[in-house]
Parts: structure tokens; C-alpha cells; sequence
């Protein structure tokens, strides 16, 4: 599971430079957030990715991505800015997972639900990562369907 | 010369990014058109002329392949230039979208300038902004 983290950090870095203009650090996980984005997506593997927004960390996206300024940013902004985020990094992943082959991507669904993310060690069906830039972060899991599990 | 261009991607925040980037890059932009999937798409080109189209793949409704497909089935549409940006990156979705009339592909997350020279390839001018020489030498006759 070494190789496919980190082909998903790599990922994961590679959309918060390009789109965002954020650059991560990985942290411990952990942390409170605000709202969930998630996509799946079938293929040779299936599963799907979870990310775990704080509100602020959230806004800082909208903000950048679109060179808006606070009082521009409305939820609607937020959210779609926080489904396309899953929606970039699935699709990178992947196709740096195996570029041979194809993979059908779900479309990135958003829930505004409050909660703490506890940590939990790597599997092989489960993997979480969780960054943090100027002291705001967030956390996310991916999963395989256990049948499809990496080993 | 101005161009009409149409922006298909069902995320709000990416039409917005790359309609940003489209007005920046120096063309003299008449109308930008949005849709949120291809079937919006399809009724947009009913009315209008759009002088390229940049679509996204992933989409609700009609996707970007379907797009493609009712593009090509049309002898109206199938001359307009579409390049297909997505976070679909395989070779085959790639051959797929080139095969069924995509002019360029450029991968999410993409830097402006990817977006910025894909443009001017497919619109047929240089890098400085001017159009290909064949049109620039229109120019130099006389009428």
C-alpha cells in the first residue's frame, strides 16, 4: 500500500499547487471539520475518496481557485470548489495509479456534517492522509473494495 | 477577429477558472457560452455560432463523449474545434475523445498556460496573439 499513498499524496499536492495555490504539508491525523466531499469510482479497482473540510480551510480554496475576494464567496462557490478538488484528485490519482487502464469516476457528491476525525492505521483496503497549510488542514481516506484491495 | 467560445463543465468554479483564463489570454473574446453538460451544450449550439468549445468528460445528463459523438454526427457541428479538459486521463478515454474529433486534451489540474497554448493551437494563431499566416496575408489583398 507504500506505492499507492504515495501516488495519492503526490496527487493530492500536485491539485492544491495547480488549482489552488496551496501548498500542503502532511500532518498526523486528526481535526475537526465542517463538511464531507466524496467520489467513487469503478474499474479494474473499485472505491472510493473521502476529504474532511474544516469551513476556513474550505473558503481559503474558493478563495484562490477563483481569485475571489471574502465577501464574494458564497456556500454554493464552496461546495461546487470543494466536489471539483475530489473530482481533480480521483482523476489524477488514477490515471498515475495505471494510466493503461480506464476508470469510470462517480460524480463528486458534498455533505455539510460536522464531526472530529480519528486517527486509524493504514490497511489494505484503507489509507488516510491529512495536510495542513498556514495552520488550517484537512484529512481524507481512501478505500478499495476489500475484493480489490492492493497488497 | 473575434471568437465566440463555449465553456462545458458541470462544476460552476471551473467554468469560472477557465473562462478567467480564456479573457486573459489575449483573444478578443464576442460571447462566452456556458453549460453545465452537453445536452445544455447542444441546445446553446442550436442558437449560436461558437467558434470553439471547451468540454469537460465526467458530467451528468450527456457527457463530454456523447457531445462529441452528436458533434460529429452533424454536419453543422463537426468542424467546430473542441478540446476536452478532464481528470480523465487514460490513454484510451484520451484516444477515445481524439478519435471522436477532440482537437486537444489537457488533463486536470492544468497550469493557465497549458489552457492558454491548447487555445492557440487549435484556434490557429501564434503565440503573440495573431492569427495564422494564411489569414494574415488576407489581409494584404485588395477587394
Amino acid at each position: 500500500m507504500d506505492r499507492t499513498k504515495q501516488i495519492w499524496v503526490t496527487s493530492i499536492f500536485e491539485v492544491f499547487e495547480k488549482m489552488f495555490y496551496i501548498f500542503l504539508e502532511q500532518v498526523e491525523i486528526g481535526g475537526h471539520y465542517d463538511m464531507t466531499a466524496q467520489i467513487s469510482f469503478r474499474g479494474p479497482r473499485n472505491g472510493r475518496m473521502r476529504f474532511f473540510f474544516p469551513d476556513n480551510f474550505a473558503r481559503t480554496m474558493a478563495m484562490n481557485m477563483l481569485n475571489m475576494e471574502p465577501d464574494e464567496i458564497s456556500p454554493v462557490i464552496v461546495e461546487d470548489c470543494l466536489k471539483e478538488s475530489a473530482n481533480m484528485i480521483c482523476g489524477n490519482f488514477l490515471r498515475r495509479f495505471d494510466t493503461s487502464q480506464v476508470f469510470d469516476l462517480g460524480l463528486p457528491q458534498l455533505a455539510k456534517k460536522t464531526g472530529e476525525i480519528q486517527s486509524a492505521p493504514d490497511s489494505d483496503c484503507s489509507i488516510a492522509a491529512a495536510f495542513e497549510s498556514d495552520g488550517e488542514g484537512f484529512s481524507c481516506i481512501l478505500t478499495f473494495q476489500e475484493e480489490d484491495a492492493v497488497r | 477577429m473575434s471568437c465566440n467560445i463555449m465553456i462545458v463543465d458541470d462544476s460552476g468554479s471551473m467554468r469560472a477558472v477557465i473562462k478567467k483564463i480564456a479573457a486573459i489570454s489575449g483573444f478578443n473574446m464576442d460571447h462566452c457560452y456556458e453549460a453545465s453538460n452537453g445536452r445544455e451544450a447542444l441546445e446553446i449550439l442550436k442558437e449560436n455560432w461558437v467558434d470553439v468549445i471547451i468540454s469537460d468528460i465526467n458530467m451528468p445528463e450527456v457527457n463530454g463523449l456523447e457531445l462529441l459523438r452528436s458533434m460529429q454526427a452533424d454536419d453543422l457541428y463537426k468542424e467546430i474545434p473542441v478540446i476536452i479538459i478532464t481528470t480523465e486521463g487514460s490513454d484510451e478515454r484520451m484516444q477515445e475523445a481524439l478519435s471522436h474529433g477532440a482537437k486537444g486534451f489537457i488533463k486536470k489540474p492544468f497550469q493557465p498556460e497549458e489552457l492558454r497554448s491548447t487555445l492557440y493551437e487549435v484556434l490557429g494563431m501564434s503565440k503573440d496573439g495573431a492569427y495564422g499566416q494564411d489569414e494574415a496575408d488576407m489581409g494584404d489583398l485588395d477587394f
